[in-house]
């Protein structure tokens, strides 16, 4: 004999408007809950401190002196007719652009390299990611005793009779010494990024595109490139706007010089807040840097973040 | 079967060449971090705030806890490495013989010190009450009262003897009719130089150059090309150069005593100071060490080189530097090193450049706690000799020095000329913006990148607008 238990379904489901509103809360209080910790130091840590440099930037403010008055825009007109400004500036961007392009160029030969290569791949990824969990005191000191003027490769180059190179002294090659330094030490991490994209690129497009005799060549250009953008707008973006505030490599290595030649942005920055004890005058250059950074990263957004579909 | 075998072989092909270029890639990766050649010891001293920056391997912030008694000084100050050890010595001993004091003591590297202490100052708390100070620096902090004039305290009470210190460093430290640090030490400028390399030369080491001409002489003397060729000699090799008479070290040591000699300074002494570093005295002294680099090539261009190690080569004849690098020279075994005074270059006077490492008291110390550190500092420098006989930096007190001539090799040379002409750094509100304009200045002229009358130019600019504040 069998049994049947009959469940009564309601024809519809109905909840209580007080339950659904409870439910709610509780969704929204458990995904505020969530993000809580992160925003109080986000707050605390981020944004407090970044609305009091703007603040701050428009105030002199000589930290030993215990001086704070209001100043309007006095910083910003003495900034813009300041040469040391604009040499630094200058400087940063240069480091910026050329390391961002090496590290870019060197980071994805390195990941299309890698993406061939079968056997000992984990090894070679490990290998080439080493250097950037080195810190930056280890780099500066490993590399001014490679390129200094007695170091390692110099001599090397006086081995083949040529004389030796002040890659440091030289006001023309410390920028470009320096950025070689960094992508040496930093195209490990973009490396990854675009081994990632690599991979999730489908084989199917490589192979369609064999089929329709593309070479090597052509599928690098056509269907590689072209699938990479995002990861390429993230490299670039990300690498742009950590270059642009160089520090530790020209303080290690060269302290700025020879004269001004390597002297970043963010190095007078520091020294005018905490050598010089201009509070005001470095928080409104932090504040203009910001400014130009936001603006380069936009124009960067729109050049390479067109959305791409596959 | 055949087409896939190729393309297996082809394949396989293909992954060995970049599996090559792999290998040479971290390969080369590897050398270059590894192979680097060994470093010569670092010099012992680190009086410099350039050599701290480029030198950062120690950690930039220890401490050290020294006696057991109930009232607790805390001490901030930037010596570290071997001369660090003997201060810690000196502390030991003075709280052994003060057991009612407890000394913390910070140690950080120079150039982390004076930002760690403004930000102390400005927090109002979790700052030193006993610290050290460069007496070029001393007046930002007695300016802003920060300081007890605890020098004009200990010698009013009788506690150091005012006439044991030289009359020219306390005059650096006095403002406004108040001395308001103590000086532990008084170290400076003279010219280590190697003697075998004299010798090859035939040059006498007991006859140091008399003048501008004859220090050049001997510098041209004892310059070599890879060809063995000196600079006068047809046929020299500026590119090659394999042993040079002269370094022209960091120019705040080095250039700074010459432009004394030539009649100018960095700043005028008066109480209302402008630049002095674009006169045409100080430009002529600059110009000086220009052309000794650019046009005699008897010295190297000093970005990118590293002296200390050129020096422990036997690649540098004649080195002005420092007494912090008595220690660095004792290191260096198995070459023959004598010490000659700053030569007198210019046609003015003869002069070398002196600075101190003084004590300061914070203003907030008061009652015991002020008392017990008098009662260290006094310990500190009454037992300076210490610190002169394992550091090589000649202590404050003259009485002191007298006993240690045959003990310290550089130091007759030192006291000698430090009482007879010795001239103390300009001390200065604005000392580091001052000099944040003067060195880079001095930096690209010495390295050819810019006219000396133009750098010189640009920095009088930058020291005039951070003087009118």
């Amino acid at each position: 004999m069998q049994t049947q238990t009959q469940i009564a379904i309601p024809a519809k489901l109905t909840v209580s408007r007080s339950a659904q509103r409870k439910l709610r809360r509780r969704t929204v209080l458990t995904a505020y809950a969530f993000v809580l910790p992160y925003l109080l130091a986000f707050l605390l840590f981020q944004l407090l401190p970044f609305l009091t440099g703007i603040a701050l930037s428009f105030s002199e403010w000589e930290l030993l002196e215990g001086t704070r008055k209001f100043v309007g825009l006095q910083n910003f007109i003495e900034i813009f007719g300041d040469a040391l400004f604009w040499q630094s500036f200058v400087n940063s961007f240069y480091f910026a652009v050329l390391t961002m392009t090496g590290n870019a160029l060197v980071a994805l030969m390195a990941a299309l390299a890698l993406k061939t290569v079968l056997r000992g791949q984990t090894v070679f990824r490990i290998v080439l990611y080493l250097p950037v969990i080195l810190s930056i005191s280890v780099v500066g000191i490993v590399w001014g005793r490679v390129i200094s003027n007695d170091g390692l490769l110099n001599f090397y180059i006086s081995q083949l009779g040529i004389p030796p190179i002040s890659f440091l002294g030289n006001a023309a090659l410390v920028i470009p010494s320096l950025s070689f330094v960094t992508v040496w030490w930093g195209f490990g991490f973009p490396m990854l990024i675009f081994l990632a994209a690599l991979y999730a690129i489908p084989d199917s497009l490589y192979e369609a595109a064999r089929l329709d005799g593309a070479g090597s060549w052509a599928l690098f250009r056509f269907v590689t490139l072209p699938l990479l953008r995002y990861a390429l707008l993230l490299v670039v973006v990300t690498q742009f706007i950590s270059h642009m505030q160089v520090f530790g490599q020209p303080y290690i290595l060269t302290q700025g010089g020879p004269g001004y030649a390597s002297y970043p942005l963010i190095m007078y920055i520091y020294q005018s807040a905490w050598r010089y004890y201009h509070m005001g005058y470095a928080a409104a250059m932090a504040a203009l840097l910001g400014i130009f950074m936001l603006f380069v990263v936009l124009i960067q957004l729109r050049v390479l973040g067109e959305r791409v579909e596959f | 079967m055949r087409p896939q075998a190729k393309r297996i072989h082809s394949l396989n092909a293909y992954h060995r060449k970049y599996s090559f270029w792999l290998a040479l890639l971290m390969l080369a990766s590897l050398l270059l971090a590894g192979c680097a050649p060994a470093a010569a010891p670092a010099p012992a001293g680190e009086a410099t705030e350039d050599s701290a920056a480029a030198a950062p391997a120690e950690p930039t912030v220890q401490s050290e806890e020294m006696g057991t008694g109930s009232i607790v000084l805390n001490m901030w100050d930037g010596i570290g490495a071997s001369d660090g050890e003997i201060l810690t010595q000196l502390l030991n001993q003075c709280v052994e013989a003060n057991p009612d004091i407890t000394v913390k003591r910070q140690i950080m590297t120079w150039d982390v010190y004076f930002d760690k202490l403004a930000a102390a100052i400005v927090a109002g708390s979790g700052g030193p009450d006993l610290f050290i100070l460069w007496h070029s620096v001393m007046p930002q902090y007695a300016k802003s009262g920060f300081l007890h004039p605890i020098g004009q305290i200990m010698f009013d009470e009788g506690m150091l003897p005012k006439d044991d210190y030289s009359p020219a460093l306390l005059d650096a430290l006095t403002i406004d009719g108040q001395i308001w640090t103590v000086p532990f030490d008084n170290y400076g400028v003279g010219v280590y130089v190697n003697l075998d390399l004299l010798e090859k030369a035939g040059i006498d080491p007991n006859q140091p150059p008399q003048n501008a001409e004859q220090w050049l002489e001997y510098a041209r003397m004892l310059t070599l090309d890879k060809n063995g060729n000196h600079p006068n000699d047809a046929g020299f090799d500026p590119d090659n150069v394999e042993q040079w008479g002269w370094a022209v070290d960091w120019p705040r040591a080095t250039v700074q005593p010459a432009l004394f000699q030539w009649g100018g300074d960095i700043i005028s002494r008066d109480d209302d100071p402008r630049a002095l570093i674009n006169s045409p005295e100080s430009v002529a002294a600059t110009q000086f060490f220009v052309d000794a680099i650019q046009k005699e090539h008897v010295a190297p261009k000093p970005a990118g080189a590293n002296f200390n190690e050129l020096f422990a080569n036997n690649k540098i004849a004649m080195w002005p530097m420092g007494s912090w690098m008595y220690n660095f020279m004792n290191q260096q075994e198995g070459m023959h090193i004598a010490m000659w005074p700053y030569p007198p270059l210019g046609p003015e006077r003869g002069a070398t450049l002196m600075w101190s490492h003084t004590f300061g008291v914070a203003k907030s110390v008061e009652g015991e706690k002020l008392d017990a550190a008098k009662r260290i500092i006094k310990c500190l420098s009454d037992n300076s000799a210490l610190w002169t006989e394992k550091a090589g930096m000649p202590t404050a007190r003259l009485s002191l020095r007298a006993g240690l001539a045959d003990k310290v090799w550089t130091l007759p040379v030192f006291d000698k000329q430090f009482q007879a002409e010795g001239v103390t750094e300009f001390a200065s509100t604005r000392f580091s913006e001052i000099m944040g304009a003067v060195e880079p200045a001095w930096s690209a002229a010495l390295n050819g990148d810019q006219p000396v009358q133009e750098a010189l130019d640009q920095a009088a600019e930058r020291i005039n607008k951070a003087l009118g504040r």
